[in-house]
């Protein structure tokens, strides 16, 4: 029994396990380097909501959680795990937890665990790692030098800080946005990222450029599950990674002695220097901005450009950075004309040519301005400022009313398809009465066709069905049950009673002509029904 | 049964008009702020109140509100939902076009700008009354006279019009407005893609489609790159 717990003890200290309340707190390392991380799990019986963390230096990253089921002889557990990396930020002993967790609406105080962070060594990778560029390792003092920073990797990286670049006795730009590329070294296919900048050395003698410094996160392959569909399974975890390149040696070198007189410090090559003034008329004792353009590239300083100190005729004050932009630089002096002057005389910008290893010059030309004497002020009428109204232009000013809430949803398309039905129906009868007035007035045409071909073959037995056929398609009754019982159905349809009448009358006789014909009133009998159908075709 | 109905009835009358009251009382408080100058207090309000009364004044006043915190993106982007809303809307023309004027790209959607004057809601009583007049017009009547042939031929314009401007509305891929400055848009989702073009705040973009936390979206000028979504904010 002993030695059992003595295990139970060993196996719990080594995987840094503590138990409290129920509520367990897991590490899979007790000792890691300074590049490394741990992979905290608190193991909660139950549900509960996610702990939040923090673990003084250490930065803490949420991974996830999973719930467990156990079942043991029908006693049923459940368990919540929430996992988190935990990276150190600096060496020591630390002392992780105990953390609060609330569970049921009741806060529960875990264990903690002790953990060792060491110094480690930075190990030297192959498939991602950082390298300095820079041209050449003889420089000049104030001479802008490029530098490029290279990140070559073929591995997964996320999350790609700045760089860092070391260095004492240099001053650095900012970095340029990356564009990647890529590049085959050994074989290898690696994607680089080229950081450049601009670094100066104010220091003269031997210096050291870095070593530079980037941090980053690496997607490591954690698990792999197998089977028939291993990529669906397989899941990336970030490691984060400090990479350090080499440092470089750098000899910075004075430029050469004697400097010329107007040399200030001025180190690069430029090209041009543009001098213009504001505004170009005024009086003595006013005020006039002075706007110097200098195009180029270099290292200036607002102390090493030309001043017109040494001209007794204006009072100057300091010179200001106006516009910085690449290859060229705008500055603005404010000057005070003492007395009056007909131009601002050339002024010269001496520098040191790094490339050519000499002293150069640009100058720019003299700029005609009309200052007059301060005394005529008065009485001399400056011309009016330019009269065209100034228009200023801002937004317009905030509403008073709520407005009206616009109407949601989308008209019912009921409304759409009732309207439908109703035309479209009442389209549909009016064609079917159409067609049923063009039955009778067909019938009733054929009807008298009929009659008139009749009257010239004298046959009266066809009579009979010629004047049915008319009257069950003008009224739309059956013609071949018609007997005298149609007389009451055309009674019922409001046929004039004269009518009715004369009908009553040739049915009757046309019924005595099938048992008696007499061939002489053939004739009288085809008119009274040829005037019969005529009369109904008028008044019917 | 009755008395209960009327209770109910006026328990809710009470309610309507208290929510109605702070509403009112919401949008007067955000626009006592706006006018102290407290711009971005104001800004919370309007957003609070735009989720429960989204007018076009609300939006306007937001617009305003994030312009004065030099926010031009969310400023247009508000603009723009407020024209949408009511497209007629002097001011609100007035103020988008202005603060699009300060964005260095200002091209627009052509093909929205033609239905941009109607709302959807317009366009579809636009297109009803049309097929209702058109409809009884067209079966129950016989076409003869010169003047019945043209007013047929007019509202079935409007008609195929409205429904194009409808299908257009529901159909074209979302707009949306860039929020951050100097938005780099990639060629592949991801930082590590080579950068195609880079977007001003207030930049108007059509959204193809979404991955994950990056979106491809399209210029005007149909250049396509991929963004991060917190970038963009959809109409």
């Amino acid at each position: 029994m002993r030695r059992i717990l003595c295990i139970l003890a060993i196996t719990l200290l080594i995987s840094g396990t503590v138990v409290a309340e129920g509520i367990e707190v897991l590490t899979d390392k007790t000792e890691i380097s300074l590049q490394d991380t741990i992979r905290l799990t608190l193991r909660i019986p139950g549900q509960s909501s996610q702990p939040r963390i923090t673990v003084e230096g250490w930065s803490v990253s949420y991974i996830g959680s999973s719930n467990q089921l156990t079942v043991i002889n029908g006693k049923m557990d459940q368990f919540t795990e929430y996992s988190y990396r935990l990276a150190p930020t600096k060496t020591g002993t630390f002392i992780i937890g105990p953390f609060q967790v609330v569970q049921d609406g009741q806060t529960q105080t875990t264990g903690s665990i002790t953990v060792t962070v060491v110094q480690g060594t930075q190990e030297e990778r192959e498939d991602i790692f950082l390298k300095i560029d820079i041209p050449k390792n003889r420089v000049y003092a104030y001479e802008k030098v490029p530098v490029t920073l290279l990140l070559y990797t073929r591995v997964r990286t996320e999350n790609l800080q700045w760089p860092e670049l070391s260095g004492e006795g240099l001053l650095m730009d900012e970095f340029a946005e990356p564009v990647p590329h890529s590049e085959v070294i050994n074989g290898q296919t690696y994607q680089v990222v080229p950081f450049q900048t601009y670094v100066t050395f104010i220091q003269r003698g031997q210096q050291t450029l870095g070593p530079a410094t980037m941090k980053c996160e690496v997607l490591v392959q954690s698990s792999s599950r197998g089977g028939l569909f291993p990529d669906f399974f397989t899941s990336y975890e970030r490691r984060p990674l400090v990479l350090s390149s080499s440092s470089i040696a750098v000899d910075v070198l004075a430029p050469p002695l004697p400097a010329p007189e107007g040399f200030a410090g001025a180190v690069g090559k430029f090209t041009e220097l543009f001098v213009d003034v504001d505004p170009k008329s005024t009086i003595a004792g006013e005020p006039l901005t002075l706007t110097l353009q200098l195009f180029g590239s270099g290292s200036v300083h607002v102390s090493s450009l030309p001043a017109l100190e040494s001209c007794a005729d204006f009072q100057v004050y300091p010179i200001n950075l106006k516009e910085e932009n690449e290859g060229s630089w705008v500055y603005e002096q404010v000057i005070i004309p003492k007395a009056p002057v007909r131009e601002i005389p050339s002024l010269t910008f001496c520098y040191f040519d790094p490339e050519a290893e000499e002293y150069l010059e640009v100058t720019s030309s003299p700029v005609p301005v009309s200052v007059l004497e301060e005394v005529a002020s008065s009485t001399t009428k400056v011309a009016p400022p330019n009269s065209q109204e100034r228009i200023g232009q801002d937004i317009l000013f905030i509403k008073d009313s709520l407005g009206r809430q616009p109407k949601s949803g989308s008209l019912p398309i009921v409304i759409a398809v009732s309207w439908t039905l109703l035309v479209g129906g009442v389209a549909i009868a009016r064609f079917l009465w159409s067609n049923r007035v063009q039955d009778s007035k067909k019938a009733a045409k054929d009807a008298l066709r009929e009659l008139s071909i009749l009257e010239r073959k004298q046959t009266p037995e066809e009579i009979l069905p010629v004047l049915q056929n008319y009257l069950g398609g003008k009224y739309g009754l059956n013609p071949y049950s018609m007997d005298r019982s149609v007389l009451d159905d055309l009674k019922a349809l409001d046929v004039d009673p004269v009518l009715l009448s004369r009908l009553e009358d040739l049915l009757a006789r046309l019924e005595a002509v099938r048992y008696a014909r007499d061939t002489e009133k053939d004739g009288e009998l085809f008119q009274l029904a040829l005037d019969m159908v005529r009369d109904f075709e008028r008044i019917g | 049964m009755r008395l209960l109905l009327r209770v109910l009835i006026v328990i809710l009358g009470m309610t309507s008009s208290l929510q109605a009251q702070d509403t009112r009382q919401l949008f007067d408080q955000a626009n006592e702020l706006y006018q102290q100058g407290n711009f971005q207090e104001a800004a919370v309000c309007y957003e609070e109140l735009a989720k429960v009364y989204p007018s076009a004044n609300v939006y306007y006043n937001l617009g305003n509100a994030y312009y004065r915190q030099g926010k031009l993106g969310y400023a247009i982007l508000n603009f723009e939902r407020a024209r949408r809303l009511a497209p007629r809307d002097q001011d609100i023309r007035y103020n988008l076009d202005y603060v699009r004027s300060l964005v260095p790209e200002t091209s627009r959607w052509e093909l929205g700008h033609i239905f941009g004057f109607f709302t959807p809601r317009e366009l579809q009583v636009l297109l009803l009354v049309c097929y209702m007049i058109f409809l009884p017009l067209a079966l129950l009547t016989r076409i003869r006279t010169r003047f019945m042939k043209t007013a047929l031929a007019v509202l079935g314009v409007l008609i195929l019009l409205s429904a194009v401007g409808l299908v257009y509305e529901t159909e074209s891929p979302p707009k949306g407005v860039v929020v951050i400055d100097e938005t780099k848009a990639h060629f592949e989702p991801g930082l590590l893609g080579t950068v195609h073009f880079v977007l001003p705040e207030g930049a108007f973009v059509s959204i193809q489609k979404q991955r994950e936390d990056w979106c491809l979206i399209q210029r005007q000028d149909r250049k396509r790159g991929w963004i991060p979504i917190d970038c963009l904010q959809r109409l």
